[in-house]
């Protein structure tokens, strides 16, 4: 068989209305939709207009830092949503091409449920399921399944191999399971498909790495620059040979949230159009829930006082966004417009050619092997961007003009010729 | 009004949604308020119940699911999820004790003894119900101008702490359209009827003749005045199949005329002895079709069944109370 051409992977990220902070402001971005049904029916059927892979909704099983009054939570609109399995099997219904990826967690889960709930979805879809793994990070979350603390890392992550042991068990048929966490007999009563469901997952700890590296077929990441995204790249593709894989059996396909304009003043104008939404106190919150100290008092367009950093871990991105606005003599407001822009993955406000000429760099450049479209408002700017830069990507030879295949394997370009056995 | 519903009862396992689909459609353009997908091999019936709310327009949608297997916190929001993606057509039916290889596809959780199951399927479907009024029906303001999304009095935290289960909450989705979507128990078992009488707002009844129907209801009065529940909390459905259906054994099997299927009905009816029927049928969208153009003339000319019943919530076609939030002053 002739190899095919390389070819960009390209998923819509659909949750939230958004990942700018007050995507819901915006004058055309419907307020209510994370619970409107017809509200994601247009944004998978516009996916699907713009021949992307897939569509994807990131998730936790809780309404986070309700309890921490300075973080205004009560001026987001991450709050209410909907469970993602439910409501991609119902996406499933009324589309034909789309991909479908719900996150669950391996954690708060029962592998048998869960295996019969992603089947099923690839099933009622004729082969576009996909699966988001997580293993959870959020003591909010654990508090749901009547847990005082979030079990360790290393824990989480054993139990996650083994869910996907048992994953790829039931897919395949009937089982006999014994492990660590789980003793699962039986089978789905369903005759196996003629391919695995694509595993996506994410993760920068060691742990996570070698997870991916063991059982995914794709991994998203959130790195800023192409420095940073190279060497993901690279540590997780590094690793796939200890479990006998070919770097190409896994896509890495790092965020990408963009501000597109037809001209660069255009994208400028609608960037600090959306900053401008940032309410004072719920970009103090911001701050706050990303672990900078709380600037609550200070004069917000003074410069950002020396205040100690609050207990517990220090991220680089704060380091570095703290020894930036020291450099820059950026004020309170600055510093948290900084932040609140989301540009901890990668980020940019242009045209269309200058996104492309980026996604292009990374694609070629051993730092991506495809995007995961993450609008800072939506549906507006996933419209801009299917409407704007796919068709740039399409010109450059870069993304599919048509669907060829019919499954989100097929979309992926993932092998099919792998036997169970090997999975696990 | 008298509830009808159907329930897909073949007895092999669930392989083919576009099947399910076509017997959805086909009960819908029947005319029956709602169609159960109980347990089986095969697809997994919630998931299957969300790709229907999509692929159908008036008919309620009432899956299963085995109380023991799953966490409070996750179903509630997956079954809210679909009351909000059907727009009010959802319920769900409570199994509190599953059978022999049910449990083996979880052979690592243990097991409820029998004697408490009744008490841990009601506590789960109690928190499942107080998740559901964790925001109250106007806690979203979405006001664009202000920037404010939610009032935060007007969400609640669950904190439940109770013989089975810890739960912290609020529910990441919003109050479900039907506010608390019904939930059913399936059986004549003595388990059934207390899981029915202690949190149910539907029995689905499998009775053997008429004294039997009178009895259980006579029974489940009584229960359901133990647990401070009026008479009418319960909406009483009783399984019913043509002898010549292919289904799994339980249901009352009638091979009487549709005109004199449709006098049973109504006699059962009408002494108070239960309040509505569920088909059991075959996953055949033909069977289904043809049982309604045998069946729905003859209980239309007794004034049991309307023409097209209206699009409306499943709670309403029931004939159950709204359920306000329990915060609602």
């Amino acid at each position: 068989m002739k190899p095919r051409k390389r070819m960009m992977s390209l998923g819509l990220s659909i949750a939230n209305l958004g990942y700018h902070y007050a995507a819901w402001r915006h004058p055309d971005v419907p307020a209510d939709g994370n619970m409107d049904f017809r509200h994601f029916v247009h944004c998978a059927r516009l996916a699907e207009r713009g021949k992307l892979d897939g569509i994807f909704l990131a998730d936790s099983s809780a309404v986070r830092d309700l309890d921490r009054p300075a973080i205004a939570r009560e001026m987001e609109h991450q709050i209410v949503k909907h469970e993602p399995t439910a409501l991609l099997t119902a996406l499933a219904a009324v589309t034909k091409h789309i991909g479908l990826v719900p996150t669950a967690s391996a954690t708060y889960n029962e592998p048998f449920n869960l295996a019969r709930q992603l089947v099923t979805l690839d099933r009622v879809s004729h082969g576009r399921a996909g699966w988001n793994m997580v293993t959870g990070f959020s003591l909010d979350e654990a508090r749901n399944f009547g847990l005082d603390k979030l079990a360790d890392s290393d824990t989480r992550h054993a139990r996650a191999a083994e869910f996907v042991t048992v994953l790829r068990g039931l897919e395949g048929g009937t089982i006999d399971h014994e492990g660590r966490f789980f003793r699962v007999r039986g089978s789905l009563g369903l005759p196996p498909a003629a391919h695995r469901i694509p595993i996506f997952t994410a993760g920068e700890s060691d742990n996570a790495q070698e997870l991916a590296a063991r059982c995914a077929d794709v991994v998203y990441g959130g790195q800023p620059s192409i420095e940073e995204a190279r060497a993901y790249y690279t540590s997780v593709k590094g690793r796939l040979a200890k479990y006998g894989r070919d770097p190409d059996e896994l896509k890495m396909m790092p965020g990408i949230m963009a501000f597109v304009g037809r001209t660069q003043q255009e994208a400028r104008d609608k960037f600090d159009r959306m900053q401008a939404l940032i309410e004072p106190r719920l970009g103090l919150g911001l701050l706050t829930v990303n672990s900078f100290p709380d600037y609550t008092g200070h004069d917000l367009d003074g410069p950002v006082p020396d205040l100690p950093m609050p207990g517990g871990r220090k991220s680089e991105f704060v380091v570095g966004a703290l020894a930036k606005a020291k450099r820059e003599k950026l004020t309170i407001r600055q510093l948290y417009e900084l932040v609140s822009g989301g540009f901890w993955h990668l980020g940019m406000v242009g045209t269309p050619t200058m996104i492309a000429d980026l996604m292009e760099e990374w694609f070629t450049t051993g730092a991506a092997d495809g995007f995961n479209i993450q609008p800072p408002c939506i549906p507006v700017d996933a419209e801009d961007f299917i409407e704007l830069v796919v068709p740039e990507l399409q010109r450059r030879g870069l993304f599919r003009t048509e669907y060829e295949g019919a499954t989100l394997s097929d979309h992926l370009g993932l092998r099919q010729d792998l036997p169970m056995a090997e999975v696990a | 009004m008298m509830p009808l519903g159907i329930s897909l009862s073949a007895p092999a396992a669930v392989t083919d949604f576009d099947q399910v689909l076509a017997a959805a459609q086909a009960a819908e353009a029947a005319g029956f308020d709602f169609l159960c997908l109980p347990e089986r091999p095969g697809l997994d019936p919630i998931a299957l119940a969300a790709a229907l709310a999509a692929g159908t327009e008036r008919i309620g949608l009432v899956p299963s699911c085995s109380a023991p297997f799953h966490q409070p916190y996750n179903l509630a929001r997956r079954l809210g999820s679909i009351d909000h993606i059907s727009q009010g057509r959802f319920g769900w039916a409570l199994q509190p004790a599953p059978p022999l290889p049910e449990i083996e596809h979880f052979a690592h959780l243990p097991m409820p003894a029998s004697d408490i199951a009744v008490p841990r399927a009601a506590e789960l479907a109690g928190i499942v119900a107080a998740l559901w009024d964790s925001w109250d029906d106007d806690a979203f303001l979405r006001d664009k101008a202000s920037g404010m999304y939610f009032d935060r009095a007007k969400f609640h935290w669950l904190n439940h702490e109770g013989a089975h289960y810890r739960v912290r909450g609020p529910l990441d989705t919003a109050r479900p359209p039907q506010g608390r979507p019904p939930m059913m128990v399936l059986g004549g078992t003595t388990i059934a009827h207390d899981l029915a009488c202690a949190a149910a707002e539907i029995l689905h009844s499998l009775p053997r003749h008429l004294a039997d129907a009178r009895a259980t209801r006579a029974g489940l009065q009584r229960g359901l005045a133990e647990q401070g529940r009026s008479a009418d909390a319960l909406c009483i459905l009783a399984g019913i199949a043509p002898t010549s259906a292919d289904v799994q054994p339980g249901p009352l099997r009638v091979s009487e005329t549709p005109a004199m299927i449709a006098a049973l009905m109504g006699e059962w009816r009408d002494t108070g002895a239960v309040d509505g029927f569920i088909i059991h049928l075959s996953d055949s969208p033909e069977a289904i079709t043809q049982v309604a153009m045998d069946l729905m003339p003859a209980l239309r000319e007794r004034g049991l069944r309307d023409a097209l019943p209206p699009r409306s919530p499943l709670r309403d076609r029931l004939g159950l109370h709204a359920a306000p939030s329990r915060y609602a002053a």
